[in-house]
C-alpha cells in the first residue's frame, strides 16, 4: 500500500478513535467502562490520540508537497486500520 | 479447480450457498427454545460493555507505552544503551526489573517500549526482566495498590515477589546468547524505515519523528490489543466468574482460581488492585496476592501482544515460570499466613 | 530428551523444579489445617449492624464450626451459610456504640473427614462513631456530604460533577446508592462506598427515570421509583412504578408484573423480606411479600410516610380523611398479622394536628410525629410518644423553626431531621437530637439527612 494512503488511514482512524472517546467523556459515559478515577487518564489519551492524528496530517501533507513518495510496504491496511477500528 | 466450460447455471454456487444457509438458519431457529435470540442479545451487550471496558481502560496506557517507545527510539541510541545497562547476566536482569520502577507502562505498554530497547540493543534478561516487572513496579501502580490495599504487605509483597520472578525469569533467558532464538524476525533484522535521523536533527523534528513511531507502533499493537480484549470478553461473558469462585475452594485451587481470573479478565495492572480488594473477603491473601503478582505479567491481550515480539517457545516460557512461580508464593502464603 | 538449545534446558529444568517443589509444598502442608479469615473493613471498625463473614480455606461442617464459635461479649444474632465455606455472622439487634467484641474460632474439626482448625483464631472489632451523610444544594452543584454528631469535620463525598437527586445508605453503612440526571434527560442509579471518591453506575436507566432508590436492610436488593421515557420526544414521562434491582446480579425488573400497579417511595420491611409502596391511581398501599410472592392491599387516600415497628408486624403512616369540619390528617396503624388497618391518632381530636413525618424507633416502641402544635402557627413541632399509651413528650418546637423527616440511628438513641427557619432567608438546616437532650442541636446546613452508620 503507498505509504500516503496508509497515512491517511491512520490518521482517519485516531481521529475516529480520538472522536469516540471524546464523545463518551463528554456525554458521561465513560463511567460505565471505568471508574471515575481513570478518567483524567482517558482525558491525557485523546489529547495524545488528537495530537498523533495531527501529526499524521501534517505528515500526510508534506510528503504530498515534497513528492517524494516512499512505496515500502506496511501490513495490508485491512490487518492493522481494520481491526483498529473495531471498537468505533 | 474452476470448471471454465461448464454450462451457465441459473444460480451461481455463491447464491445456492447463501440460500442454503438462509434455509438452514430459519430452521434452527425455528427449533430453538422462545427467547434464545433476545438471551444471546443480552450477552452480546454485555460482551460489547466488557469489550469496551477491557479497551477503553487500556487504550490511554498503550498510548503512553507507544509514545516512550517513540521517544527511546528517536532520543536513545545504541552506545547510550550499551553505557547504561551492564551485560553480565545478573546485574542485567536485576537491572532491568529495577528499570520497571522508571516507565509508567502497564502490561499493554510495555510491550511496544520493550521491543524499541531490544532493538537499541538491550540485552535479552534486562528486556524479559523489564518486561515482567515493569507493569507491577511502576509509580502509578504502587500508588494504586497503596490506595486500595494501604502502604502495607499486600504492596510490599506484590512489589518484592514481581522483582523476584522478573529477575529468575531475566536470568533464565540470560543463557541464550542468540537474541534471534527467542526474538521474533522482525526484531532481529533491521527495522530502521523513515525513523532514522540526522544527528543534528533539531527537537521539533525528533519529536514529529517520535510521534510517527508512535502512530505506527500503536497500530501495531493496538489490534492485537483488540484481538486479546475480544478474547477476553468472550470468555467473560460465556464464562461466568462464578462459576470459576465457586471452584475455588482450598489453598491450592483457590491459587489456581485466583491466577485463572487474572488472565480471564485482563485487568490493567493500573487497576486490578481495586478488583482484588473485592475478593480479599473471598479469597486469601495468598491467593489474592498471586492474582497481583500473575495478572500484570500474564493475560490474554498481553499474551497476543508477546506473541508479535517473542518465538511461541519463548513466550511458553514467559508464560510458564511466572504462573508456576506465582502458584508457589500463593500456596505458600496461604499455608505460612493464616 | 533433546533440547534445542541451552535456553531449553535451563528453561524446562526450572519449570520441572518448580513443579517439584510445588507438589512437595502441598504433600507437606496438607498437615497445616484448615484456615479462616473474616472481611472486616479498614481498622476493625464496623458499622453497628455489620454482618462479620468468615470464610475458610474448604468446606466445612455447619454443626462443628457453629459449635467452636462464640462471641464476646454476647449479642443476639444468627449465623447464615453462604456456601459451604463461607459463614455471615447477622446481627439481630445493633453492637453496643463503643464497645469492643472478639469473635473466637476454638481449635477444633471443622470437617467431616476430620480435617482440624489447629490454633484458636479471634479477631476484634470496635462499633465506628455515626456519622450524619446529607445534600447540599448550591450553585448549580448538589453533592453528598459528611459531618460527625458534633457538626464537625464536614467533607464532600460525591463528586462535583454529579448531581444528586435522591440516595439511601445501607443499613451497615457501608455503602450509598442515589440518583443522577443522566446526559439523555433520564436518571440513573449509582453506587459509591461510605468515603466517597469511587462512584460509579449501578444502574443505566437510559432514558428513563429511576429516582427513590430504597436499600433493602440487608443489602441485597434496591428497591426504586420508574418512570418510563414517553414513546416519543417531547411526550410525558409514565406514572412511576416500583422496580428492584439485585446487588448480586444486577439483574432489575418491575415488582408488579401488571402495569396497572402504580408505586412511588418503596419502603422495606427490617427484615428485607416485605416492600411496600404507595400506588396513588388506587388509593392504596401495595405490599409485596419477597418470601411468597404474596400481595396485600391497604387503603390510604394520600399515602404519607411509612415506618415500620421493630418486629416488621406493623406499619405506620400518615393519611387525609374528610371529616365533617373538613379534610383532617390521621395517624394509621396497619397491622399485618390481621391485614387491617386502623387510626392511631386523630379520631378523638378536635382540631387537625396535620400529622406529617413519622418515624418509629428501630428498636422499641417509641414513636417520633411531627404536628402542628398550635392551631394558628405553621409551624411543626416534634412528638415522642408511646403507641401502645398515647403518651409522650415534646422534643423539638424552637419558636420560629419547624421540623421534619426525622430518622432514627441504629439504637434508637438518637434523632436526625431537618428544620427551616419560617422567617428569613430560606435556609434548610439539620438538626440532633439526643437522649438526654433538652433541646435539638444544629449540626449543618443541607437536606434530605441520613445517618452513615
Amino acid at each position: 500500500m503507498p505509504k500516503r494512503l496508509y497515512r491517511s488511514f491512520q490518521a482517519l482512524l485516531l481521529l475516529g478513535l480520538c472522536v469516540f472517546f471524546a464523545s463518551k467523556a463528554a456525554s458521561g459515559q465513560l463511567t460505565y467502562y471505568i471508574n471515575l478515577r481513570f478518567v483524567p487518564l482517558t482525558i491525557f489519551g485523546i489529547i495524545l490520540l488528537a495530537v498523533l492524528a495531527q501529526t499524521l496530517f501534517t505528515e500526510i501533507k508534506r510528503s504530498r508537497q515534497s513528492e517524494q513518495e516512499d512505496d515500502h510496504e506496511h501490513a495490508p491496511v485491512s490487518q492493522t486500520c481494520g481491526s483498529c477500528s473495531c471498537p468505533c | 479447480m474452476q470448471n471454465t466450460t461448464s454450462s451457465p447455471r441459473l444460480l451461481s454456487r455463491t447464491s445456492i450457498i447463501t440460500i442454503s444457509l438462509v434455509v438452514l438458519s430459519l430452521v434452527v431457529s425455528s427449533m430453538l427454545p422462545a427467547g434464545f435470540f433476545a438471551l444471546l442479545w443480552d450477552r452480546l451487550n454485555v460482551f460489547a460493555t466488557v469489550f469496551l471496558g477491557i479497551f477503553v481502560e487500556a487504550v490511554p496506557y498503550l498510548l503512553l507505552g507507544t509514545l516512550a517507545s517513540g521517544l527511546v527510539e528517536v532520543f536513545l541510541d545504541r552506545d547510550q544503551m550499551s553505557r547504561w545497562i551492564s551485560h553480565r547476566p545478573v546485574a542485567a536482569a536485576v537491572g532491568g526489573a529495577f528499570m520497571g520502577m522508571i516507565f509508567p507502562v502497564c502490561e499493554c505498554g510495555v510491550v511496544p517500549l520493550t521491543r524499541r530497547l531490544f532493538n537499541k540493543g538491550l540485552p535479552l534478561s534486562a528486556g524479559i526482566a523489564f518486561l515482567l516487572a515493569a507493569p507491577v513496579l511502576n509509580p502509578i501502580v504502587v500508588l494504586s495498590t497503596a490506595s486500595a490495599f494501604g502502604w502495607g504487605q499486600m504492596l510490599l509483597w506484590r512489589m518484592g515477589v514481581s522483582l523476584i520472578i522478573a529477575v529468575v525469569v531475566g536470568l533464565v533467558f540470560s543463557v541464550e546468547q542468540n537474541a534471534a532464538n527467542v526474538l521474533r524476525p522482525v526484531l532481529t533484522s533491521s527495522h530502521d524505515h523513515d525513523h532514522s535521523l540526522e544527528a543534528n536533527a533539531s527537537f521539533s523534528e525528533k519529536m514529529r519523528r517520535a510521534l510517527l513511531v508512535t502512530a505506527d507502533e500503536f497500530f501495531e499493537m493496538g489490534r492485537y490489543l483488540i484481538i486479546g480484549a475480544m478474547l477476553a470478553a468472550a470468555l467473560q461473558t460465556f464464562v461466568p466468574q462464578s462459576s470459576l469462585l465457586a471452584i475455588g475452594s482450598g489453598p491450592v485451587t483457590s491459587v489456581l482460581v485466583m491466577l485463572a481470573l487474572a488472565i480471564l479478565l485482563s485487568i490493567c495492572s493500573t487497576v486490578d488492585a481495586f478488583v482484588a480488594l473485592g475478593f480479599l473477603g473471598t479469597f486469601s491473601f495468598g491467593s489474592v496476592l498471586s492474582f497481583l503478582v500473575f495478572g500484570p505479567m500474564v493475560d490474554i491481550k498481553s499474551i497476543i501482544m508477546y506473541l508479535q515480539v517473542f518465538r511461541r517457545r519463548s513466550v511458553a516460557y514467559i508464560v510458564a515460570i511466572p504462573f508456576l512461580m506465582s502458584l508457589l508464593a500463593g500456596i505458600l502464603f496461604n499455608y505460612l499466613q493464616p | 530428551m533433546k533440547f534445542r538449545s541451552s535456553l531449553d534446558s535451563i528453561a524446562i529444568t526450572v519449570i520441572a523444579f518448580l513443579a517439584v517443589v510445588i507438589g512437595l509444598v502441598i504433600l507437606f502442608s496438607g498437615q497445616a489445617g484448615v484456615r479462616v479469615t473474616a472481611a472486616l473493613p479498614e481498622r476493625s471498625l464496623i458499622g453497628p449492624l455489620q454482618k462479620i463473614k468468615l470464610t475458610f480455606s474448604e468446606a466445612v461442617d455447619p454443626v462443628l464450626t457453629e459449635s467452636l464459635f462464640s462471641i464476646q461479649p454476647k449479642v443476639d444474632g444468627t449465623i447464615e451459610w453462604l456456601d459451604v465455606r463461607t459463614l455471615q455472622f447477622v446481627p439481630v439487634r445493633p453492637f453496643e456504640w463503643g464497645a469492643s467484641y472478639k469473635l473466637t474460632l476454638g481449635p477444633g474439626i471443622l470437617t467431616q473427614n476430620g480435617r482440624a482448625l489447629k490454633n484458636e483464631q479471634s479477631w476484634e472489632w470496635r462499633v465506628r462513631d455515626p456519622l450524619i451523610v446529607y445534600l447540599v444544594a448550591k450553585d448549580d452543584q448538589s453533592t453528598l456530604w459528611t459531618v460527625d454528631m458534633n457538626g464537625d469535620s464536614p467533607n464532600r463525598i460525591s463528586p462535583e460533577e454529579v448531581k444528586i437527586i435522591s440516595f439511601d445508605v445501607s443499613a451497615d453503612g457501608e455503602f450509598i446508592v442515589f440518583s443522577s440526571a443522566n446526559s439523555q434527560g433520564g436518571i440513573d442509579l449509582w453506587r459509591m462506598s461510605r468515603t466517597g471518591g469511587d462512584a460509579s453506575i449501578l444502574l443505566n436507566c437510559g432514558l428513563d427515570r429511576c429516582t427513590t432508590p430504597s436499600i433493602a436492610p440487608n443489602g441485597t436488593r434496591i428497591a426504586y421509583s420508574r418512570e418510563a421515557a414517553g414513546v416519543g420526544p417531547g411526550l410525558p414521562y409514565g406514572s412511576p412504578r416500583v422496580w428492584v434491582v439485585d446487588l448480586q446480579n444486577a439483574q432489575t425488573g418491575p415488582v408488579y408484573e401488571d402495569q396497572q400497579v402504580l408505586g412511588y417511595n418503596p419502603s422495606w420491611s427490617p427484615d428485607s423480606s416485605k416492600l411496600i409502596s404507595f400506588d396513588g391511581l388506587a388509593d392504596q398501599f401495595h405490599l409485596f411479600d419477597f418470601s411468597n410472592n404474596a400481595q396485600i392491599l391497604f387503603p390510604s387516600n394520600t399515602g404519607g410516610t411509612v415506618t415500620w415497628s421493630p418486629d416488621g408486624t406493623k406499619f405506620l403512616f400518615t393519611d387525609i380523611e374528610q371529616s365533617e369540619s373538613g379534610l383532617v390528617t390521621r395517624l394509621r396503624l396497619a397491622d399485618l398479622s390481621l391485614n387491617d388497618t386502623s387510626t392511631l391518632l386523630g379520631s378523638n381530636d378536635d382540631r387537625d394536628y396535620a400529622y406529617n413525618s413519622v418515624a418509629w424507633s428501630p428498636v422499641e416502641d417509641s414513636v417520633i410525629v411531627s404536628l402542628r402544635n398550635d392551631e394558628d402557627q405553621p409551624a411543626q413541632i416534634f412528638w415522642l410518644f408511646d403507641p401502645g399509651l398515647l403518651d409522650g413528650i415534646i422534643i423539638a418546637d424552637q419558636p420560629g423553626y419547624t421540623y421534619n423527616s426525622p430518622r432514627w440511628n441504629s439504637w434508637g438513641t438518637a434523632l436526625i431531621f431537618q428544620q427551616f427557619k419560617l422567617r428569613g432567608e430560606f435556609k434548610p438546616e439539620i438538626g440532633l437530637w439526643q437522649h438526654g437532650f433538652r433541646e435539638p442541636l444544629t449540626i449543618a446546613e443541607g437536606i434530605m439527612p441520613h445517618w452513615l452508620p
